[in-house]
C-alpha cells in the first residue's frame, strides 16, 4: 500500500510544484499601484499605474521613464475597462498591490453606485485600498511624476498618511467608505487630492486639499484643509496635529498628542439629543508674545481655555454647515439613534420623513495641556 | 479496519473542525432582511434546532453500538438499511462540504484555473486520510484545532482597531422570521451531529457532554465571528461573498498585513479533514451494518462516489442557483438526523413492547 502511495504522490510532487505550464511569471504581470476612474461620454475612463518590473531593479539605473507605467483603458462600465487591460497590455493585472483608487471630481458628483459596483463584487480587487477624490480628473493626479524613482501612488498614499501627523488629511479604506455609501443615512467622506508643480524641480508634489463629504452617493459638500481638524474630530479620527489659538496678545501653537470623541444619544423634552464630548491633549509648541516669558498656571489654563474654545466653535460651525444645512450625516447619529433605540426610530420615521431638525446636539470640548514646551512652567 | 477507539477531546476537536470550515463558506443569503445584527441572533435558535435534533441522535447514542447496533436488535435488515442510509448521507455531506470548498477555491484562490483537479487530488488525501482510521483523524484535529484557535484570535485582535459598534445593525428588524429560517438552515448544515449516533463505537467518554460540548462552542464561536464580522465591514460585508475571507483580508497587526493567507491554508486543511471525517464515518457505519472490516479499496471507492457526487451537487446547483443543493442538504440532515434515528428509537421500542407482552420471552441481543 505505501509502495502504491509512493508511485502515486511522487509523479503528483514531480508534476505539481509551484511553477507550472499556466501560472503567470513576475515580468508578465501589470502590478497596479494606482487606479483612477474618470467618466467619460457613454462610459468610463480607468487610467492605471504600474510598476515597470522591467525597470525596477535593472543594473543600468532606474530609466528616465522611472519605475512606473500608466495605462489607460475605456469601456463603457469600469469592469469593461478593466478587462481590456489584459488584451490591451498583454500582461496580467494584479490588484493586490494597488494603494490608491481615486475618483475624478465630475465623476463623484454623479452616482458612484454605478463606478463602485464594480469594487464590490469582484474578488481580486483590494478592500482596504485608500480611496480619494481628485481635485479634476482621476488621469490627472495617477499620471503625475514625482521623480523618476519614486513611485506615485507610493507619495499619494504618503500624503493622505501624513494626515495621522498633521490633521490636514485623512485616510479612507475602500471597505469603509463602501459600508457608509451603502448606507441610507450616513455620510461616507473621503480626501480631496491634486497635483501640483514643484517649481524646483519641474516634478509634481501631491497635495491633500481637505475632503469630500457625500449626501448618498453624490458629493455633498467639500470641506477645505482649515476644517479637517473639526471633521476629524466630529469623525472620531483624530492623530496628531498643529493648531494655532489666539490667547489675549500672545498666538499659541497646540500639538494635538490625542483626540477623542465621544457621541452620547440622550433626551431632552421627550425628543432624542446628542451630546458631542471632545477630549484633546495637547503640547505647547510655540507661544508667539513680544518677549520671551515662562508660561505660569494661569496664562496654561488660558490658553487651554482658549484652544477649547476654538475646537469647540470651529467644531460646531462645521456640524452645522454638514449635517444641519447640507444633511450629510458625518457623526452617524440617525444610525446611533436607530441602534440604541430601534423602536422610536421606527416610530419617528413613520411618522414623518427624518430630518437633521430633529437631532439636535451640543458640543463640549475639554482641553488638557499636557506640557509646555521648553519653557518651564512658573508656578505661582 | 481497524478501529482505535478516540477520546471524547478528539472527537470535541473533529467536530469542531469540520464543522467551522462550513463557517468560513458561510454566505449571506440572497434574500434581503438578514441583517447583521440577525447574524449574530440567529445563532440562538441555530443551537436550539441543533439541540432539538440532538435529541434522538442522542437516544441511539446510548446503546454501545450506536443507531446501527440499535437497529440490528430490532431487525438485521433495518441495520442495514440504517447503515446504508448513514453511509450515504455522509457521502453526501462530504460532497457538499467539497462544493463549498471549491467554491471558494474558484472564486479566490484560482479564479481562472480548473479546479477539478485540485478537488480531485484533496478527495485522494482524505480517503488516503480515512483509511488511517479515526485515531489519526482524532490527532490531526487536535494540531489543527489549535492551530485555527490561535489563527482566529490572532486575525480577530487584528480587526479590533477596525470595529465599529455602529456598523451593526438592529436585530429583528425585518421580523423573527429570518433568523428562525437561517438558523433552521445552518442547523441543516451540520451533519456531524449525525455522527454522534454512531460514535459510541469509537468513541470513549460521555457522547451527551461532548456533543452539547462542541455545539456550544461552536455557537459561540459563530457569534462572536459573526459580530466581529458586522462590526468591521457592515453593510459592505453583507455584499461579500466569503465574509470571513474579506475581514482577513482587511485585518493588520503591526508588519502583519493580508492575513488571509492564514485562513487559506488552515481552510484547505480543515477541508482535508471534513472530507476525510466523512468517508472515514461512510465506512464506518457499513462495517456496522455489515459486520465486515472494509480494506483501502471501498473507502477510496467512497472517494470517487464523493467527487460523482461532488459533480453532481456541482452541475445542479450552476442550474437552480444554488437551491438543489440547500435542499439537498436539509434533505439528507433531517433523514440522517432526525428521521433514521426517530425510526429506529421507535420500531425498537415496538419490539420491545411487543416481547414485553409476550410471557417468557427475553430481551434481543446485541449485534456488536
Amino acid at each position: 500500500m505505501k509502495k502504491l502511495f509512493s508511485l502515486i504522490l511522487i509523479p503528483t510532487l514531480i508534476l505539481l510544484p509551484g511553477c507550472g505550464l499556466h501560472l503567470t511569471e513576475l515580468s508578465d504581470r501589470l502590478i497596479i499601484e494606482a487606479i483612477g476612474i474618470d467618466r467619460t461620454e457613454g462610459g468610463f475612463t480607468v487610467t492605471v499605474q504600474a510598476l515597470d518590473n522591467l525597470a525596477v531593479g535593472i543594473d543600468e539605473g532606474v530609466p528616465e521613464s522611472g519605475v512606473t507605467k500608466c495605462y489607460t483603458f475605456y469601456g463603457t462600465t469600469v469592469g469593461e475597462a478593466f478587462s481590456r487591460i489584459g488584451a490591451q497590455t498583454g500582461l496580467s493585472p494584479l490588484y493586490s498591490q494597488a494603494r490608491l483608487l481615486l475618483l475624478g471630481y465630475p465623476t463623484a458628483e454623479q452616482n458612484l453606485c454605478e463606478t463602485l459596483d464594480f469594487f464590490l463584487r469582484e474578488q481580486n480587487t483590494r478592500a482596504d485600498i485608500a480611496v480619494a477624490v481628485a481635485e479634476h480628473t482621476a488621469e490627472e493626479v495617477v499620471t503625475a511624476s514625482f521623480g523618476k524613482n519614486r513611485v506615485g501612488a507610493s507619495v499619494l498614499e504618503d500624503a493622505l498618511r501624513s494626515g495621522e501627523e498633521n490633521g490636514a488629511a485623512l485616510t479612507v479604506p475602500l471597505y469603509a467608505f463602501m459600508n457608509l455609501l451603502l448606507s441610507e443615512t450616513d455620510a461616507a467622506c473621503c480626501p480631496l487630492l491634486g497635483v501640483r508643480e514643484n517649481p524646483l524641480t519641474g516634478d509634481s508634489l501631491a497635495r491633500p486639499l481637505g475632503c469630500v463629504v457625500f449626501q448618498g452617493t453624490k458629493i455633498g459638500t467639500t470641506i477645505t484643509q482649515s476644517d479637517m481638524l473639526p471633521l476629524l474630530f466630529l469623525t472620531d479620527q483624530t492623530g496628531n496635529a498643529d493648531f494655532t489659538v489666539n490667547c489675549g496678545d500672545t498666538r499659541c501653537t497646540l500639538r494635538l498628542m490625542r483626540g477623542k470623541t465621544k457621541i452620547r444619544l440622550a433626551e431632552k423634552n421627550g425628543r432624542p439629543y446628542f451630546k458631542i464630548a471632545i477630549d484633546a491633549r495637547c503640547d505647547i509648541t510655540e507661544v508667539v508674545s513680544a518677549a520671551f516669558t515662562p508660561l505660569d498656571t494661569r496664562q496654561v489654563r488660558a490658553i487651554a481655555d482658549a484652544a477649547s474654545a476654538f475646537l469647540t466653535e470651529t467644531t460646531a460651525s462645521l456640524l452645522d454647515r454638514c449635517f444641519y444645512r447640507e444633511g450629510c450625516d458625518l457623526c452617524r447619529f440617525y444610525t446611533r439613534f436607530h441602534l440604541r433605540r430601534p423602536g422610536a426610530y421606527r416610530a419617528m420615521a413613520a411618522a414623518s420623513p427624518l430630518s437633521p431638525a430633529d437631532f439636535p446636539s451640543e458640543i463640549e470640548c475639554s482641553v488638557t495641556i499636557r506640557r509646555t514646551g521648553k519653557e518651564i512652567l512658573r508656578q505661582d | 479496519m481497524k478501529q482505535e477507539a478516540i477520546s471524547g477531546a478528539q472527537l470535541f476537536a473533529v467536530l469542531f473542525v469540520s464543522r467551522i470550515i462550513g463557517l468560513f463558506t458561510f454566505t449571506v443569503p440572497q434574500e434581503t432582511g438578514f441583517s447583521a445584527g440577525d447574524r449574530v441572533l440567529f445563532t440562538l435558535p441555530f443551537f436550539l434546532f441543533c439541540l432539538l435534533c440532538a435529541v434522538p441522535v442522542f437516544l441511539t447514542a446510548k446503546h454501545p453500538a450506536g443507531i446501527v447496533g440499535l437497529a440490528g436488535e430490532v431487525s438485521p435488515a433495518l441495520a442495514k438499511t440504517a447503515g446504508t442510509v448513514l453511509c450515504g448521507a455522509f457521502l453526501c455531506a462530504a460532497a457538499l462540504g467539497v462544493l463549498r470548498f471549491e467554491l471558494f477555491v474558484s472564486t479566490v484562490m484560482f479564479p481562472e484555473g480548473d479546479t477539478l483537479l485540485l478537488t480531485a487530488l484533496l478527495l485522494a488525501a482524505a480517503s488516503a486520510a480515512a483509511v488511517h482510521g479515526m485515531q489519526s483523524l482524532g490527532r490531526t484535529a487536535s494540531v489543527l484545532l489549535a492551530l485555527l484557535a490561535a489563527s482566529m484570535v490572532f486575525i480577530l485582535l487584528a480587526t479590533a482597531d477596525r470595529f465599529d459598534p455602529l456598523n451593526l445593525t438592529p436585530p429583528l428588524e425585518s421580523g423573527v422570521t429570518p433568523v428562525l429560517k437561517n438558523g433552521f438552515r445552518s442547523a441543516c448544515r451540520t451533519m456531524e451531529l449525525t455522527a454522534l449516533s454512531i460514535a459510541p463505537t469509537f468513541t470513549k467518554g460521555n457522547l451527551r457532554k461532548t456533543g452539547v460540548g462542541w455545539l456550544a462552542v461552536f455557537t459561540l464561536t459563530a457569534a462572536a465571528v459573526f459580530f466581529v464580522i458586522g462590526g468591521v465591514t457592515g453593510r459592505y460585508g453583507e455584499q461579500q461573498m466569503f465574509q470571513l475571507y474579506t475581514v482577513t483580508a482587511i485585518a493588520r497587526f503591526g508588519v502583519f498585513e493580508r492575513l488571509d493567507a492564514i485562513l487559506t491554508g488552515l481552510w484547505i486543511l480543515g477541508a482535508f479533514l471534513q472530507a476525510a471525517f466523512f468517508l472515514r464515518l461512510a465506512a464506518t457505519a457499513v462495517e456496522q451494518a455489515f459486520g465486515k472490516n472494509l480494506n483501502a479499496a471501498p473507502v477510496f471507492a467512497g472517494g470517487g462516489v464523493v467527487f460523482a457526487l461532488f459533480l453532481l451537487f456541482s452541475t445542479l446547483a450552476a442550474h437552480t442557483e444554488g437551491a438543489a443543493t440547500l435542499a439537498a442538504s436539509e434533505t439528507v440532515f433531517l433523514l440522517a438526523a432526525v428521521a433514521l434515528p426517530g425510526t429506529v428509537i421507535l420500531a425498537h421500542r415496538i419490539k420491545k413492547r411487543s416481547a414485553d407482552d409476550i410471557p417468557g420471552s427475553a430481551a434481543p441481543q446485541c449485534r456488536s
